[in-house]
């Protein structure tokens, strides 16, 4: 028995070609109630598919998992009227498939995703159809930016194939609503085994067969389950000084989905979503034209230290809304102007720095050392000029000692010849801080690093740090063009820094992007 | 990560820098991210109380 229907043994497989001239109308039509011929989530996974180019789908009726058997029995507690409920899962490839043989022929690119179909049946009421899950391939476009993306091993006709995303899932508005789904879909980068049923959920925060979910999670319960999985947990809202699309960016850009709450317009209630990634627009104008006033697309901690932060390069959110369906693309202001919305962060246990304490922190620190490197070249030149003239650009970037060793191994100059050739430093780094959560703060400047994706250096600190102070004890280091640079002692008043040559006069690329 | 263990593994990776690595000092560091920090903590204790809602 499978705890999870992407992992249920099939029943009866059956191959349909989805090449031109299928219709996904005429397919979707057939599958729905005549009375009523729509469903927006499923339409839009068809046009993902699409999308992508989509041949092949393989349709099975499945046995049904622990999970969906979980579901049924939680649903009839509630309703009397539910008799039972069928499954399908639709698997789509990119490849035409002549014959179900012909899967064990196929490449692990040729996947495209999966999707549970759950129907229930009622007595006296038309069945209910949803996506009881989905993971499709996100989008082809490459300015679109979705991190730490789980991947979940997904049976077809007895094969196992393997896709990268972030689980989707309708609610059925009976023994779930659209937190419980949101919150699937965050905790896949927290719980061991990347998912949670329905029933767990409810269990964490004391549902049981006399209460109903329906009449909604509160804040407190979304934070204990997240804290279930694993997750410590920032709510935050928009304020004067630092809008809410900050907060999400700092959560998606680490590879951790946001949720963001909001009113509904017609009722007291709220929605949730989960945020799943961003768009990067190398040709933005907005941080340009903006330069340097408080309005959107800069930031300003102080008179001295104002910057353009990375995520005024995003123009979008990546989203599911389980009303709508996976994948979609919301305007990174869309929330700024909703009265009431907020959001959850989740982040590591051992995250205690959130991403906006790190940015300012960060820049603060990156600031102050300019005077350090002042015989490094042109460009600590360049660097003293673009941050007298507030051009500065800060991406805050959560990671380990591990992966950013890694990076600094990495990196070369532009020259492709310059590297950091100290390992006694590098593999010392790598024993005193390789499981540490550390914030690296890159550093750069407008056009080196929007069309290049590159920087010039980065501040790397302490997540754990739970100081809201610049106080020097949340630092670990910087790297700035010509020199490593690491706190000695002396206090704020007379700060002490030892600073040995890196290796690298000039600019590297970010971290995370291609090149690297 | 609490100051002193902090400290300590910085002292191993100075230890790790090069013979050509030197000392440098700064004046005073300035405190305008302290300023800052402290109105985001704030809003932080605030968002606790403030955010409240039902989804359904």
């Amino acid at each position: 028995m499978s705890k999870f229907s992407r992992n249920s043994p099939t029943i009866k497989p059956e191959l349909v070609s989805i090449d031109r001239p299928f219709s996904n109308f005429d397919f979707i039509e057939e599958i729905l109630p005549p009375d009523f011929p729509i469903h927006i989530p499923i339409q839009r996974l068809f046009s993902q598919v699409r999308q992508h180019e989509g041949k092949s789908l393989i349709i099975e009726q499945i046995e049904k998992s622990d999970d969906i058997k979980e579901e049924d029995e939680d649903i009839k507690q509630r309703n009397n009227d539910f008799q039972t409920s069928t499954i399908h899962r639709l698997s789509f490839f990119k490849k035409q498939i002549g014959h179900l043989n012909e899967l064990s022929d196929t490449e692990p690119g040729d996947f495209l995703g999966y999707a549970v179909l759950k129907f229930n049946l009622f007595g006296s009421s038309l069945p209910i159809i949803r996506i009881y899950e989905s993971v499709i391939k996100h989008s082809k476009h490459a300015n679109n930016y979705i991190h730490g993306c789980p991947c979940w091993k997904c049976d077809v006709n007895s094969k196992s194939f393997e896709i990268d995303g972030y689980l989707y899932a309708q609610q059925n508005s009976i023994s779930n609503v659209c937190a419980h789904v949101a919150l699937r879909t965050a905790i896949s980068r927290f719980s061991d085994q990347g998912d949670m049923t329905y029933r767990e959920m409810n269990k964490i925060i004391g549902i049981d067969k006399s209460s109903n979910p329906i009449d909604g999670l509160d804040k407190d319960d979304l934070i204990k389950i997240l804290n279930s999985a694993g997750a410590n947990c920032q709510e935050a809202m928009k304020t004067a000084d630092v809008p809410l699309r900050k907060w999400i960016y700092g959560g998606v850009e680490s590879g951790f989905p946001a949720i963001v709450i909001f009113p509904v317009a017609t009722s007291n209630d709220h929605h949730a979503i989960p945020i799943i990634g961003h768009t990067f627009n190398e040709d933005t104008w907005v941080p340009r034209a903006e330069m340097p006033s408080p309005l959107e697309g800069y930031f300003k901690v102080s008179d001295k230290i104002q910057y353009t932060p990375s995520e005024a390069f995003t123009d979008m959110f990546i989203i599911h809304d389980d009303n709508y369906g996976s994948n979609y693309c919301v305007p990174k202001d869309y929330f700024e102007g909703i009265k009431g919305a907020s959001v959850l962060v989740p982040k590591p246990p051992n995250v205690l720095m959130d991403s906006i304490e790190a940015e300012s922190i960060g820049s603060g620190y990156l600031i102050d050392f300019f005077p350090l490197i002042q015989d490094a070249g042109p460009w600590a030149k360049r660097l003293n000029f673009y941050h007298f003239i507030k051009l500065l650009v800060i991406r805050p970037v959560l990671i380990d000692g591990k992966r950013y060793v890694e990076h600094l191994r990495m990196i070369r100059g532009w020259d492709d010849k310059e590297r950091i050739t100290n390992e006694i430093f590098l593999g010392d780094f790598e024993s005193q801080f390789g499981d540490e959560a550390l914030w690296m703060v890159e550093l750069s400047i407008p056009e080196l690093f929007s069309a290049n994706k590159r920087k010039l250096g980065e501040v790397i600190l302490f997540a754990d740090s739970p100081t809201t102070e610049q106080d020097y004890s949340s630092l670990c280091m910087a790297r700035l063009p010509g020199y490593f640079i690491i706190y000695e002692g002396g206090g704020q008043a007379k700060p002490k820094f030892k600073v040995d040559k890196s290796g690298i006069n000039c600019h590297v690329c970010l971290y995370g992007t291609s090149e690297h | 990560m609490v100051n002193r263990e902090a400290e300590k593994k910085r002292k191993v990776l100075i230890g790790a820098m090069s013979g050509t690595a030197i000392e440098k000092t700064l004046p005073k560091m300035n405190d305008d991210v302290t300023i800052f920090l402290k109105r985001h903590k704030e809003n932080k204790e605030r968002f606790k109380k403030e955010i409240q809602f039902k989804v359904k």
